[in-house]
């Protein structure tokens, strides 16, 4: 349980682990967006090379980036598949039955599997170069316009920040608490969709009663370190914006005009 | 009443957390596994009886947000977390209002009724006109099926069967849990004339 939710980052040295986390949350939420633009071989290895470029800058090794692909291996395999035996045009390659591979199939396939990995590898770079606080911080700092619309993104934050901070220590209290009722002869694994739920029930409850009494205590200690919210607080890690970021965007504007050149 | 802004924000996040955490405890389906039960609705529900509809909004929308971050910003998971945001609103809202003219358990009943069809209803919608569509366009995803097929006899069953779970355990806790919490939230209440010690 505990290996899931960690995140994957992996602390580094790079230019890419410097960037201003909202650039990096900007502009690969762009390269998702453009690679819809690629329609050929050219703007695919166009879009490739540049991925292999931020790769190597950002100095973490490609086996990582293979690793994050793995889960979804077979899905992409299948999807694959099914795109290169059904889709018709083109001159025939094979035939059998209903099965053609065909021109436009095989491509189509092609374009579908790099379209794939190129989005996994994007987000999984997001992934390991930015550690959760320095997102949620991003996340904040985008949002924050949106006070203008009564949005309580400052509230949004800081509930982001207790909750990320609290995650780890109510993930050992379930397993605590599992085990305790485990010890008790409540099966939390076996039996019928009913028996499952009946066995949520002293789950529950107790992670409810131990985090509220955290709530309370944390809400206390920051009342009585005089906590207030809003307007002209500070803040302990300040995102600052710097050259390097706004080359990041430009070279994804650039990287669009590549791409409208080069696609048919 | 002790009843400060600091607590009701710091209460919602730890509610948010521990809806997050709900998340990995999941119940896969009998048939169709990439759909899951889980529980992480319930620490919304309980978050709207006690602040009201923005409670329960505020604790979907970190919930989700937070599954978003933990998992790494990884942009495949935004649609199902927006999905699932949606979902829980679904679910969640109706329960709330008729809970809210009827306080008893027969109101509470009949919101999860409307609860459970509501987000039968609006999960079937969104996933045939807007998620599976999306899935197929932006990963070339798919299901081998149809989408009408997968819809009719994968997404509405299961969000039935989803909205029934939910609110069977929620009734069985929230007794016990929403009077323990309340007396916890009211009772400290300290009179104005102590606090001032002279």
């Amino acid at each position: 349980m505990n290996k899931l939710i960690l995140g994957r980052y992996i602390p580094g040295n790079s230019i890419i682990h410097h960037m201003d986390p909202r650039a990096k949350l900007i502009s690969s939420f762009y390269f998702i967006g453009i690679i819809f633009l690629c329609n050929n071989w050219q703007s695919y290895l166009g879009m490739f090379l540049f991925t292999m470029l931020v790769i190597f800058l950002s100095k973490v090794k490609v086996g990582f980036f293979i690793k994050g692909v793995r889960p979804l291996i077979w899905l992409i395999l299948f999807t694959v598949t099914l795109q290169i035996l059904f889709t018709s045009g083109g001159t025939v390659y094979f035939h059998w039955g209903i099965i053609s591979i065909t021109e436009f199939g095989l491509t189509n396939g092609i374009f579908i599997f790099c379209r794939f990995v190129l989005i996994i590898f994007m987000s999984t770079l997001l992934t390991l170069t930015t550690p959760p606080l320095a997102l949620s911080d991003a996340i904040e700092s985008i949002l924050r316009p949106l006070a203008v619309i009564h949005f309580p993104a400052h509230e949004v934050s800081l509930m982001l920040s207790i909750a990320l901070r609290f995650v780890p220590t109510l993930m050992d209290e379930t397993e605590k608490i599992m085990n305790a009722q485990r010890a008790r002869g409540v099966d939390f694994s076996e039996g019928s969709l009913i028996q499952k739920m009946k066995a949520v029930i002293p789950l529950l409850i107790p992670l409810f009663v131990s985090s509220f009494n955290r709530a309370e205590e944390l809400a206390t200690a920051m009342e009585a370190r005089g906590y207030q919210g809003g307007v002209g607080r500070t803040k302990y890690r300040v995102l600052s914006w710097q050259f390097t970021d706004t080359l990041a965007l430009v070279c994804m504007g650039v990287l669009t005009l590549i791409l409208v050149y080069l696609r048919a | 009443m002790r009843k400060s802004k600091t607590q009701k924000v710091v209460l919602l996040s730890m509610l948010a957390s521990i809806a997050f955490v709900l998340m990995f405890f999941v119940i896969p389906m009998p048939f169709l596994s990439f759909l899951k039960l889980d529980f992480s609705d319930i620490p919304i529900l309980v978050g709207t009886f006690m602040y009201g509809m923005g409670g329960g909004v505020v604790v979907a929308f970190v919930r989700s947000l937070l599954h978003f971050i933990i998992t790494g910003g990884d942009l495949v998971n935004l649609i199902g977390d927006t999905a699932s945001f949606f979902a829980s609103l679904a679910f969640v809202l109706p329960i709330y209002l008729f809970y809210k003219k009827e306080k008893n358990v027969k109101g509470l009943l009949k919101g999860a009724i409307a609860g459970t069809l509501s987000l039968t209803v609006v999960m079937s919608l969104a996933n045939y006109f807007v998620l599976t569509p999306i899935y197929i366009k932006v990963l070339g995803f798919d299901y081998g099926m149809p989408i009408q097929k997968m819809v009719l006899f994968g997404i509405l069953p299961f969000n039935l069967i989803k909205g029934v779970s939910v609110s069977v355990v929620f009734m069985l806790v929230q007794g016990k849990l929403l009077g323990w919490l309340n007396s916890k939230m009211h009772v400290k209440e300290v009179p104005k004339e102590t606090t001032i010690k002279k």
